[in-house]
């Protein structure tokens, strides 16, 4: 793991002075992550495909300007804002977003019925289409923050500079969506274990 | 400890551990008493982990742009070598013309470029190995169609050696579509009035057969440098 991301910042550097080919390597290597990442915000298909060659194209152009510390990062930064950007052009009129100021504020969902353990669903297709469609309802700003987290693996701190918000408005959105996801799901009658 | 308000608000940051040291207490310390909280801490936990465990979507294409640059002298060389293979083609009409031209007017040897030509240009396809065969077919046939046999002999050799040279050339479906150009040309023009008896003394540039390899050899060159640098 040392040697690969010794090699990963080697390329980095190499491409930072300007080599194509070592870009190209990088893109490879993220290329499914950042694919999957612009999927889940815009649907997967064509939008997700372009989105993510848009983001390639882009972060070459300004590859002199990266300095941060994580290429990462600075990859899913573009490519998270592309996938914002084609959401809101996709929508005719554009919503403003609608976070109340106070987090006590979001709406648990109770139990309609004791049904089966939310942490067996795993794999389970029913659960695998909920938690989709539930997550297709969050708004796209929550949902880019809670995939971020969740899937991703990123740090709070990373991610408000990822989505260039306050890390307050880090925490909220992923609680806000992830709230969410689990309302759908509780509705259906499952529930988390150690109640 | 029930008295305290519930930090639900705090559940998510706490499950992720992005809560400052002070305020994790606070949290741990309620969900020490609170079955209600740690319900919803469970909901939050199994939420993520269905989020995660989501199947992953692939995309229908390679989606990393070709941005590695092409190296500085590969635009001239197809200039170059697209240049080369126009002229080649010309001079190859040119010699032909002119050899049919000084040439006598003898039936058997004046089959030979026209055959030559679809020598080439049939076995050009399937590499190295239809070459001989076909060549060999071809002196056959001109052989049978002509009388003069002595003079058939040496132009097959030579062929073969063109054939040859032409089948080295990297692309073969170029190769096939300019031996196959040359070839309706050869035969349009050349062929008819074609008259060339076999001079050995003769240098190897006043044959048509030289130019016309050149030709493909340069054209394929170019074909193959232009989709490199269209890839790029």
């Amino acid at each position: 793991m040392k040697s690969t991301d010794a090699e990963y910042g080697a390329l980095v550097e190499r491409a930072r002075r300007g080599d194509g080919r070592a870009f190209e390597q990088l893109a490879v290597r993220e290329e499914r992550a950042l694919y999957r990442h612009a999927a889940r915000i815009l649907g997967a298909g064509a939008d997700a495909e372009d989105a993510v060659q848009d983001a390639f194209l882009s972060a070459w152009r300004s590859i002199g300007s990266f300095e941060g510390s994580s290429f990462r990062a600075w990859l899913y930064r573009i490519v998270t804002n592309r996938a914002l950007d084609r959401v809101r052009a996709r929508r005719r009129r554009p919503e403003l977003p609608l976070e109340p100021a106070e987090d006590e504020a979001v709406t648990w969902a109770e139990p309609v019925a004791p049904g089966p353990d939310l942490a067996d669903l795993v794999g389970n297709r029913e659960a695998v289409a909920a938690v989709e469609e539930a997550l297709r309802l969050v708004p796209e700003e929550q949902r880019a923050a809670l995939l971020l987290r969740d899937v991703e693996g990123f740090a709070y701190e990373e991610i408000a500079v990822i989505t260039s918000v306050e890390i307050g408005t880090v925490k909220s959105r992923i609680h806000r969506a992830r709230v969410a996801v689990r309302n759908a799901l509780v509705t259906r009658g499952w529930r988390g274990s150690g109640g | 400890m029930n008295d305290r308000p519930h930090p639900r608000a705090q559940l998510s940051a706490y499950l992720d551990d992005a809560l400052a040291p002070s305020e994790r207490s606070v949290v741990e310390a309620h969900l020490g008493a609170c079955a209600d909280c740690r319900a919803r801490l469970a909901e939050l936990r199994a939420t993520a982990m269905l989020i995660r465990a989501l199947p992953e979507p692939r995309p229908s294409r390679r989606l990393v742009p070709h941005i590695a640059a092409a190296p500085a002298w590969l635009a001239p060389l197809r200039t170059l070598s697209t240049f080369a293979s126009g002229v080649s083609v010309f001079l190859f009409l040119a010699t032909a013309l002119v050899s049919s031209m000084s040439g006598s007017a003898a039936s058997a040897p004046a089959a030979a470029p026209a055959g030559g030509a679809a020598t080439v240009a049939s076995g050009a396809p399937g590499a190295f190995g239809p070459i001989g065969p076909a060549a060999d077919q071809s002196a056959r046939n001109r052989s049978s169609a002509a009388p003069a046999v002595g003079a058939a002999a040496p132009t097959a050799t030579s062929l073969a050696d063109a054939a040859k040279q032409a089948g080295a050339t990297p692309s073969p479906s170029a190769q096939t579509q300019f031996s196959a150009a040359s070839a309706s040309v050869q035969a349009r023009e050349g062929a008819p009035a074609a008259a060339q008896p076999a001079q050995p003394s003769r240098s190897i540039f006043v044959s048509p057969w030289f130019w016309l390899a050149v030709a493909v050899i340069t054209g394929a060159l170019a074909i193959a440098l232009q989709r490199r640098l269209r890839s790029a």
